[in-house]
This record gives C-alpha cells, structure tokens and sequence, in this order.
C-alpha cells in the first residue's frame, strides 16, 4: 500500500481525474482506497456504514477533483479531509452517542509509530509533543473528535461535563496546539 | 478559564474545528461559506489539515470490499448519463412553465434513461424499496416488485450539489440526499411531484441546505395517484417558490423507477 502510494503522483492523477479520466480515476481508487476505507471504518466502526462512506467519498472526488489545488494542500490530505467529512456527516445522521473513549491513547501512541513514511517525521514529533502540552482533557477531545468523529455532545458524554465545557476546551486546546506547534 | 476570544482567535478555532468535525449545523454552514468565500480563512484550514495530519498515519489500511468499486463505477455513469440529458434540455437559471417542465417530462420518458439500464446503474447507490402507493399507479404489485428499489440521481456539473432521491418504503418518505459538498446558500432547492393529467407540480417540501439528508413526507392525498409519477427539482428563491408551482430552472427531474 505504502509502496503503491509511493510509486503513483496523486497530485498528477487528481489532475486527470478533473479532466474526467477514468482511468486516472480507477488508479487513484485503487492507490488510495485502502487508507480511506480505514479512515472511514475508524470513525464509522461498522463496515457497511464505512463502505457506503467511502464510495459517497469517491464520487464527490470523481464531482470534486478540479477543486484540488495542489499549490495548497497534499493530495493525500486533500482526499482524507473528503473521506473524514463524508464519515462524520454519515454518523451525525444516525448519532446515538457513544460512550467511552477507550483507545483515544492508543491514537497519540501511533503518532509517533508512522506505518506511512509520508508525512515528515519532524512535523509528527512537533505534534506529538505539543498535543502532550495540552491539559489531558483537551487532548482527549482533539483526538477523539479528529480520530473518532466523535460530536461535542458526545464528547459531553463521555467526559461528563456540558458541551459548553467541551467547547470551550477543544477551542482552547486548539488554540494551544496551534502556538505551539507554530512555534516549533 | 475565559470564554472569550479575539476575533482572530475566533477565525482560528472555528477552522480549527471544522477540521476535527466539531461544529454545530450553523457554524457548519458558516464556516463553509467562509471556505467558499475567504481565501485566508480557506487557507487557515488548510493549515488545519495539515498539522493534523500525521493523526492519519496511525490509519491502517484496509481491504474494500469489491463491490464498492462497482457502485462507485455505476454511479459516475449514471450522473454522466443524466447530466448530458439536463445539460442539452436545461440552461441554469431559466425559468421554467409549468408547460416547458411538461414537455421535459416527455423527453424524459422518451429517452433511454427512463429505462431499466440507468436504473440498474443507480440501483447500487440506494438501499431501498417502494411503498405500494408507488407501485399501484405503475400498474405493479409488491410481489412483482420485491426487491427492487426507486431512486433518482442528479448532477449539474458541479454548480449545483447531486442529489439522490430515494423511497423508503418502511418510513413513507421521500429522502433526498446531498452527494455533493457544495449547496447554494442564498436560494431553495425545492422537490415536486408531477404525474399525467395533473395541472400544477404539487410542493413536496424543501431541500434543507443545512442537512446532508432531508426527509420528505410523502403520504399526502393529493399525489401518487396518476401515472407515471415524477419528481423534479427546481432552483427556488430562499424559501422555495412564492407562487403555485415552481419558478425556477429543474436542476434535477427523474422518473421514478423501480430498480430490478
């Protein structure tokens, strides 16, 4: 998978898939679809929800590709931003909370154990220690809403405190993670 | 620990929780708008993404089911199919009579997309079977029709969001789904129901720009009684149309077909 990624340019395949190639379209699916499926299973945690996910994910790629600008953002994060919105969309639809929060740590531990070598390793250590600066409660909301998709109200829940509460902590923490890493 | 914030603060956090999937239905809508609109606020959450990014990397990947690519395949081809047929009978923003919508309605059933093979393409994205009161005016009965499903899909090239309507038969409504991210803000997307010999669309209600999923009731005395039943979707003033009947261009009209 990381290999596939490796050997195809996403940013060149995005730019055929604006211009309706389907070929460039099956070989992006096929380079990508594995790590969005994950993506989408990880916050959807059933695998039928996770898969209707990620074909709305790639039709909307298929709709959106021209809209990609490579000068802005990476391609992977580009399609991971389509494939986490699509995810949480289709969970807030349904939304009985959850409760818990068991393996949010488990999320921060791997942060620092990559299975892609994409993303520079300097960048996932800034990370790693500034999200270790925050306060443990606002760690927990970051990840939990990033990884898990999980709402303020869920999140409520699962601190129990008000989602006013959680509000304020996952903006400050936001804020704190924001100096800190800027300042790295 | 303050609740208050500068407004720089403001920008910063509420792009900041657009990324994790925090933000409420309003702050949602203002917060695309914003993306749409502010190329420093689209690039602050851009920033977002990408110093959250590494959070991704803990992601393992994970097989697809095959058949996910097969719907995703049949589901281009029927928003290509559809979109060539509005593109060469609608232009955005004109306004439609209710005679010129009757005459698409005609080309509609003429052309091939009425017919089975765009709906055994559209079969793949919906889940769903239709209520009696759908079947009675096509001549059909449940026991013909078990295991097929209605659906209609459409796409205007991007200006305006694809929707899929579906039929749940079990809840009696009428769901119209946003595929896409985009929605208009500052006008109504408004769903119609037409069959033969009706004079005038009947309203079935809005599409809420705030939901990804609006549910439409769709019991009411006054429609599924003729043949041939229809649903269109036109562009509305905010609010939908101030008049009976709409004013808007269709963005979308599908037949409504039951799937094999």
């Amino acid at each position: 998978m990381s290999q596939t990624m490796d050997l195809v340019d996403l940013s060149d395949l995005l730019g055929l898939v604006a211009g309706q190639d389907k070929r460039a379209f099956k070989s992006l699916y096929s380079a990508t679809s594995a790590k969005l499926f994950g993506i989408t299973l990880r916050i959807l945690k059933d695998r039928d929800l996770a898969s209707e996910a990620l074909q709305e994910t790639y039709i909307k790629v298929w709709q959106n590709a021209s809209r990609y600008d490579e000068g802005k953002s990476r391609p992977i994060t580009w399609l991971v931003a389509l494939a986490r919105n699509t995810a949480i969309d289709s969970l807030r639809r349904r939304e009985p909370a959850r409760m818990g929060g068991d393996n949010d740590e488990d999320a921060l531990e791997r942060v620092a154990d990559p299975q892609f070598g994409r993303v520079d390793p300097a960048h996932r250590q800034t990370l790693k220690g500034c999200l270790e600066e925050l306060d443990e409660v606002q760690r927990r909301c970051v990840i939990l809403a990033y990884c898990e998709g999980y709402s303020r109200a869920e999140l409520g829940k699962a601190t129990g405190k008000p989602e006013a509460t959680v509000k304020t902590w996952l903006r400050r923490g936001l804020l704190r993670l924001k100096s800190c890493m800027d300042r790295e | 620990m303050t609740d208050t914030f500068t407004p720089d603060e403001e920008r910063q956090t509420l792009a900041g929780e657009l990324v994790l999937g925090t933000l409420d239905a309003l702050e949602r809508q203002r917060a695309d708008r914003l993306l749409e609109s502010d190329p420093r606020f689209a690039a602050e959450v851009e920033s977002w993404r990408g110093r959250l990014s590494p959070l991704d990397e803990a992601v393992a990947p994970v097989t697809v089911p095959d058949n996910v690519w097969i719907r995703i395949e049949a589901g281009i081809k029927g928003l290509e199919a559809q979109a060539e047929a509005l593109g060469a009978q609608a232009e955005p923003g004109q306004v439609l009579l209710f005679d010129q919508m009757r005459r698409r309605v005609a080309f509609w059933r003429r052309s091939a997309l009425a017919g089975g093979a765009i709906a055994a393409c559209l079969a793949a994205l919906v889940v769903s079977s239709p209520p009696t009161f759908l079947l009675q005016p096509l001549g059909l009965t449940p026991e013909v029709v078990r295991g097929q499903q209605f659906v209609a899909v459409v796409n205007r090239d991007g200006i305006l969001p694809a929707l899929l309507v579906q039929v749940d038969a079990a809840a009696g409504t009428i769901e119209v789904r946003s595929v896409s991210a985009e929605r208009p803000t500052d006008k109504s997307l408004e769903v119609w129901y037409l069959e033969d010999d009706q004079p005038v669309p009947v309203s079935l209600g809005l599409v809420d720009a705030t939901a990804d999923v609006t549910r439409l009731a769709s019991s009411r005395q006054d429609v599924l009684k003729g043949r041939n039943p229809l649903i269109a979707v036109t562009l509305e003033p905010l609010g939908g149309s101030p008049v009976e009947g709409p004013t808007g261009p269709i963005v979308y009209s599908g037949k409504l077909i039951p799937v094999e």
